[in-house]
């Protein structure tokens, strides 16, 4: 694929990772987590988020209302933790829901 | 200095200050523990070698407090159509005083070329300086606006398709119209250049009509200008009959004719008297001397009073003229009628 190609591919791609890299994390916080410890997790389980990426995400979702957080200082240094805000826990099903209908949708559409 | 000190430094440097603190602990920590787990992974010793690497990727500061800052904009894109709306305006405004301005030079100069050119060329100068002092004005009041109002989302405007204009109308010309502007602008052109003694005051007293020449020569040396006036006035209703609509070139003729009359108005208020109604003119009236004396008191404000009625008209039509040109309406109509 030539460069043109690529830079399209990657364009077109980076539009629908935003959107569910927003609901990867929000569904991976029902237990709190430290920011490392989230991107290491994620990668565990085989998504792959940037660290530019996913911090500054973290923040906006906490200006949202969607996640809380904590500074606590372990071995000597201060870490944020995240979680779920309660607003947060109470829409994650509702968003769950509204993925798993798109995803039926697109199904539909791309077979 | 440590290698992660001075990146922290940098970092420091690009956040706002009601970021800094916060953000300066939460971005070292992230770093420290990235350090920690690529140690552990590797097996490596967390030197300075390891933290070079590991800033590296994460990149130059700037880089990493951008995505946490929000997005700036000198005029966001919300405010953005309003600007282009009023600069549009603004600026074809200040082009039109400035004309104006030429305008009036030209008409209160006129002995020698040169001077009329002179006066020509330093009006379009001070043109230019002032359409640049009015356009960085405009960007620095919305820029105040933006900043002032954030990123706010307008709400949504409610809209229906009975508010579609109808596009028909605005710029089509009756035949009308032309026509009598023209036969009106003949016969003044006519009667200025070919009969000026007929001009003046006439009434009808018993069984006869009396005339009473009232107008001075002041009056009669703004002829030229009157029937250069008028000519543009003439071409542009010729044109407009022909096209049936308006065009850009109509409009310019509009508002070249509108700029000329406002100056010569302006001028001819500003000069000497255009009237003399004292009793000698109406010795042909057979008025009596009270009669007379006391219009002469009324006289110059009197004139005047009508000039400026009719700069007023004529400001409002150029005004007119020049906002139908800022809504940049497509020229060619629709095919239906």
């Amino acid at each position: 694929m030539n460069n043109t190609d690529q830079l399209l591919l990657e364009n077109v791609v980076l539009e629908f990772r935003r959107g569910v890299i927003v609901l990867a994390v929000l569904s991976q916080l029902e237990e709190e987590q430290y920011g490392y410890s989230l991107i290491k997790r994620l990668s565990d389980q085989g998504l792959t988020v940037d660290q530019g990426t996913l911090y500054p995400l973290l923040r906006r979702l906490e200006s949202q209302g969607l996640l809380a957080s904590d500074w606590r200082v372990e071995d000597a240094r201060p870490r944020r933790y995240y979680v779920l805000s309660p607003a947060g826990k109470k829409i994650l099903p509702q968003i769950k829901s509204e993925w798993n209908a798109l995803v039926e949708i697109l199904g539909g559409m791309l077979a | 200095m440590k290698l992660l000190d001075r990146y922290m430094y940098e970092v420091r440097n690009h956040l706002p200050r009601s970021m800094q603190a916060d953000l300066e602990i939460e971005i070292r920590s992230l770093i420290e523990d990235t350090l920690e787990d690529r140690s552990q992974t590797t097996g490596r010793e967390i030197d300075e070698a390891l933290t070079a690497e590991v800033l590296q990727e994460f990149g130059p500061p700037e880089k990493v407090t951008a995505a946490y800052l929000p997005e700036k904009y000198l005029i966001g894109p919300q405010l953005y159509p309003t600007f282009i709306t009023v600069l549009r305006i603004v600026l074809i405004v200040i082009a039109i005083l400035a004309m104006v301005g030429a305008g009036i030079s030209i008409v209160q100069s006129g002995d020698s070329p040169q001077e009329t050119m002179q006066a020509v060329l330093t009006h379009i100068g001070g043109l230019y300086s002032a359409a640049l002092q009015a356009f960085g004005m405009v960007v620095f009041i919305f820029a105040i606006i933006q900043w002032a109002r954030g990123n706010v989302t307008d709400k949504p405007k409610t809209w229906s398709p009975s508010q579609l204009e109808d596009v028909t109308h605005p710029d089509l010309v009756k035949p009308s119209s032309p026509i009598v502007e023209i036969v009106f602008a003949l016969i003044v052109l006519v009667l200025f250049n070919f009969y000026p003694h007929l001009i003046g005051l006439y009434s009808f007293t018993d069984g006869e009509w009396l005339f009473a020449p009232i107008f001075t020569e002041t009056f009669f040396n703004y002829g030229p200008w009157i029937s250069l006036i008028l000519l543009i006035k003439l071409l542009e209703n010729l044109i407009l009959l022909r096209q049936g609509h308006w065009q850009p070139i109509t409009r310019g003729l509009s508002i070249a004719g509108s700029i000329f009359n406002i100056a010569l108005l302006f001028t001819m208020l500003t000069g000497p008297a255009l009237a003399n109604l004292g009793p000698e003119t109406f010795a042909a009236f057979g008025w009596t001397v009270d009669a007379a004396s006391r219009l002469n008191s009324l006289n110059n404000s009197l004139v005047n009073l009508i000039l400026m009625i009719i700069l007023a008209l004529e400001v409002f039509d150029l005004g007119s003229t020049i906002y139908q040109m800022a809504k940049r309406k497509p020229v060619s109509l629709p095919t239906h009628g």
